[in-house]
């Protein structure tokens, strides 16, 4: 045998891993520059939804609540918001905030949109979650396709490092880049007064999950007015789908509506 | 007529999706191995074979750990095991990934390891265990629970080690509930505790190995914050790592299989209450 360590207690030797947030923070402002070409008409809107459902850690059912707010002026758009916790198994209210900025870069019949985004949530009452990264959108016809990449950043709460007495260098922990994806399909090709779609991703709107850790998504909407969109989704998460013992990990039912104010 | 077809495609896939979610325990064709059905199988067999505690003379003793053997050939781990018989270790812990579910490696698995006579032995599975369909079975015959503890009591404190079993990727929600009503109810009655796995927590590296959903390991780490967990040992990755977060320090350890260019174990021990820990690796 060889021994390639000595002995080690706690911390020497141990490390904090993989800086990327600071290139994540890169992405997210040559995002915001993109966006600072203004255009000519702006077009403000609303989106609130709630989710209703359960998982393996939620003992029993969880409800949030979401208000997003944007802002679209020419090719550019921004949006920020907040999620709410109303019933979960914690004291946590508000659990979640995003902003992200995105630009339309569409060329010849190839839909794309570049977005920017940070994204901060609190699913336990210890810790707190960043998520820097950019995400790349294309539509053609009935698939969707978004792809992109995040940084992961959990730090404990200020309090929890108090109270538990944890050294500054275990308050947080940088993760390596992790891949954002979503393919769907939709059974219009445009979004008219209705449309309906299924997609296999890892992104929702406060929470992104490991790349390995993939959603089914089944979503719907329809238009009963210029400026008033409803729409509906039923989100189905797994576990172990890379590990060859895929198990349930849980459900959750979201309606919502988009409301144009133009 | 083509758009009426696609809707009937939707409305199909939107029932299944439906049932899926609801009814969770016959949808997957692995289900009778889900990790549920698996921590039931475990709490049955805890109920005949009461956990194991280990006496030791002094405040100083060993104990070895290794996961995903992938057996496969046993030259590493038939080396691992004399190495803890020699040390005289007080137990050798196998996380995960010890075999490939088959049974011809099943049996391997089970001539290689120590009469508890003279060495105890604690197994739990990994993904790998659990493949083929049967695999969960061959494992369940021969070595029993994968979700247990067991203590090591010395002549300064008793330390307790906990077994979870994350071969499906997630805890499951039965699982969880235990493992949190050990640590409430317990841990305060131990110095130390130590907790082993498969699956690692963290992605220090970009890699198709998966780790609990965030959700769930959100509440993972502040269960371990919350309940002192000192160390969780984990494999997994196949590529060591060790962090501390918090007041836990976690720790992948390299793999135990012939033929890995960084094949190793982990050594722990504690001494006088203090756990220190090294990386070995194979010639």
């Amino acid at each position: 045998m060889r021994t390639s360590s000595t002995n080690i207690q706690t911390d020497t030797n141990l490390k904090q891993t993989n800086m990327h947030s600071t290139s994540g923070s890169g992405i997210f402002i040559i995002s915001i520059l993109l966006v600072t070409c203004t255009s000519l008409v702006a077009q403000p809107g609303l989106i609130i939804y709630t989710d209703a459902g359960m998982n393996n850690v939620s003992d029993g059912l969880f409800i949030k609540a979401a208000a997003l707010g944007y802002y679209k002026f020419g090719k550019n758009r921004v949006e920020a918001g907040f999620e709410s916790s109303l019933n979960n198994n914690n004291d946590i209210l508000l659990s979640g905030y995003t902003i992200n900025a995105s630009r339309n870069l569409a060329g010849k019949g190839l839909p794309l949109e570049l977005q920017g985004f940070c994204t901060w949530t609190r699913n336990s009452e210890f810790l707190r979650e960043t998520n820097w990264g950019a995400l790349l959108k294309m539509r053609l016809n009935g698939l969707e396709m978004k792809i992109g990449t995040n940084f992961r950043t959990y730090a404990f709460r200020n309090r929890v490092v108090d109270e538990y007495g944890i050294d500054r260098d275990a308050v947080r922990i940088h993760e390596n880049f992790n891949v954002m994806y979503s393919f769907g399909y939709y059974l219009k090709k445009a979004d008219d007064k209705w449309n309906a779609g299924l997609s296999v991703t890892n992104i929702d709107c406060f929470m992104i999950n490991q790349e390995t850790n993939p959603s089914l998504c089944l979503h719907g909407f329809c238009k009963p007015g210029s400026q008033v969109c409803l729409y509906a989704e039923s989100w189905y998460k797994t576990s172990g789908a890379t590990n060859l013992a895929i198990n349930h990990f849980g459900f959750y039912f979201r309606t919502g509506i988009i409301w144009n104010f133009n | 007529m083509e758009l009426q077809l696609k809707i009937r495609l939707l409305l199909l896939t939107a029932i299944s999706l439906m049932i899926a979610s609801c009814e969770k325990d016959t949808i997957f064709p692995q289900e009778e191995h889900s990790a549920n059905q698996r921590f039931r199988q475990s709490m049955d067999w805890n109920e005949l074979h009461p956990y194991q505690d280990i006496v030791t003379s002094s405040d100083d003793y060993a104990i070895l750990f290794m996961g995903d053997s992938h057996i496969g050939s046993t030259k590493n781990l038939i080396s691992f095991v004399n190495t803890a018989k020699t040390s005289n270790a007080a137990a050798i812990v196998m996380a995960g990934d010890l075999t490939t579910g088959e049974k011809e490696d099943c049996d391997k698995l089970e001539t290689c390891l120590p009469p508890s006579s003279s060495l105890l032995s604690f197994l739990t599975v990994g993904n790998h265990d659990l493949w083929p369909g049967n695999g969960w079975n061959e494992f369940y015959n021969r070595f029993g629970a994968s979700v247990y503890l067991f203590t090591v009591k010395t002549t300064g404190g008793t330390d307790l080690f906990i077994s979870l079993d994350t071969g499906s990727g997630t805890l499951g929600a039965e699982q969880l509930a235990w493992f949190e009503d050990v640590l409430q109810n317990q841990r305060p009655d131990y110095r130390r505790c130590i907790v082993f796995t498969h699956n690692n927590f963290f992605r220090f590296r970009h890699t198709e190995t998966d780790n609990p959903p965030v959700e769930e390991l959100n509440k993972l780490i502040e269960l371990f914050t919350r309940h002192h967990v000192d160390m969780l040992v984990a494999g997994h990755d196949h590529k060591r790592d060790a962090v501390v977060f918090g007041i836990t320090t976690y720790v992948v350890m390299e793999p135990c299989k012939d033929g890995a260019d960084n094949a190793g174990y982990l050594a722990l021990r504690v001494k006088n209450g203090e756990i220190k820990y090294c990386f070995e690796n194979f010639d």
